[in-house]
């Protein structure tokens, strides 16, 4: 069964009326919005005091912020990749993705405290609402920016590669809040580091359910 | 696509001439309305041409193609809040199951049966088992290809094609056998 000869001349002409941008492009436009949205995050981050390096050691900071780095490299990687296919990463990679941000940057967190004196003791202070701020602010516009290269190309799993890409997004605020913040105790992670980045993965599916998705182009 | 990707606006044309006649099988047979089929296929190929900056080096097409059908296909359908139907003696003939449960090609009254035994089974089948089926013996993609656009393993598009083979076999009474040999 074949479509009609007009349907081609059509779809030709109409593709012809509305050029659409190249692969190079493309790439130039996304990474100058990536680009710019984690200039301005560092620049909101530098605002909110930056490197605040405290009572900590050395090797306590370099500890906690290698590990939150490298989980968040591994999220985006997972988040952004495509794994060489158009139609994106399945959905059993993305649930994990999700699944490990969160997990593993409070794993780590802990872990790498518990090994320095009263490294996971309570500051009665520090309830973690500064945290949720910092980390909210600093993950919001690359999770944006991130959602706003991709709209309207995933034919699969919207929701997911928008949640995957929230906790991408949340995973790196969480690893620049872990060099402002020198408290270790569990309810302050659970409230300041670790809810910010479940609440930037919400956002996140919730962009990806109108933005990521495919939907009809234009005169189509 | 790829030169179609890199700028090269000539290869739209190729590219049509490869995707669209697969692809408007698929929609025809998922609405059974000619007019419709062309529209939603209308739409793909302009996704497809608003995209072509964003395609990867070195992927395949034809899962992204279907993928993109079948998702506008499906927020149609929603939009409409229409069934979708199934065409169901294209079917018959190509998984082989006429010819499998011996059913003479002039015995019109008993194919007519048959054809509305199986589209019950089709309906009847989940959503899963029924899509890998229609992908990989009507649409002809490999398992590899029809997992991509289901978002599955090949394991388990196998499974689910195995299974609805196996239903459609027990609703037409046809001897059991291998999908590959009928």
């Amino acid at each position: 069964m074949m479509p009609t000869d007009s349907l081609k001349v059509r779809v030709l002409e109409a593709a012809r009326n509305s050029p659409s941008p190249t692969r190079r492009q493309v790439t130039r436009r996304s990474v100058l919005v990536l680009v710019a949205s984690w200039a301005i995050t560092l620049c909101i981050f530098w605002a909110l005091g930056g490197v605040r390096p405290t009572h900590r050691p050395l090797a306590l900071i370099a500890g906690t912020a290698a590990s939150a780095l490298g989980i968040a490299l591994l999220v985006a990687w997972g988040a952004w990749g495509r794994g060489r296919s158009m139609v994106g990463r399945p959905r059993p990679v993305l649930a994990f993705v999700i699944a490990l941000a969160p997990i593993a940057l409070l794993a780590t967190k802990l872990a790498w405290s518990a090994r320095f004196p009263d490294g996971l003791a309570e500051w009665p202070t520090r309830a973690g609402f500064k945290c949720l701020g910092v980390c909210l602010s600093t993950g919001i516009l690359p999770l944006v920016a991130a959602v706003y290269a991709r709209r309207f190309s995933d034919p699969m799993h919207p929701v997911l590669s928008g949640a995957a890409l929230g906790a991408a997004a949340g995973a790196f605020a969480a690893f620049l809040v872990d060099l402002w913040c020198p408290v270790a105790y569990l309810p302050h992670l659970l409230l300041g580091h670790v809810l910010p980045l479940v609440l930037l993965t919400v956002v996140g599916a919730v962009l990806g359910r109108f933005v990521l998705r495919v939907r009809p182009a234009p005169g189509g | 696509m790829e030169r179609y990707a890199c700028g090269d606006d000539a290869a739209f044309e190729r590219l049509y001439d490869a995707v669209a006649p697969r692809l408007f099988s698929y929609l025809l047979r998922q609405t059974r309305d000619r007019g419709r089929a062309e529209d939603l296929l209308q739409q793909t190929l302009l996704h497809m041409h608003k995209a072509r900056g964003t395609f990867l080096p070195g992927a395949e097409v034809m899962p992204w193609a279907f993928a993109i059908a079948r998702r506008l296909l499906v927020d149609h359908v929603r939009k409409d809040r229409r069934d979708r139907m199934i065409a169901a003696a294209e079917m018959i003939v190509a998984a082989g199951l006429v010819s499998s449960a011996g059913v003479a090609a002039d015995d019109l009254v008993h194919a007519r049966q048959v054809e509305r035994r199986v589209q019950e089974v089709l309906l009847a089948l989940p959503d899963t088992q029924r899509v890998a089926f229609e992908l990989v013996k009507q649409d002809g993609l490999s398992h590899a290809e029809a997992a991509q656009v289901l978002g599955t393993t090949v394991a388990a598009i196998k499974q689910r094609t195995h299974r609805a083979y196996t239903a459609l076999r027990v609703a037409v009474g046809a001897p059991s056998g291998r999908e590959d040999e009928s």
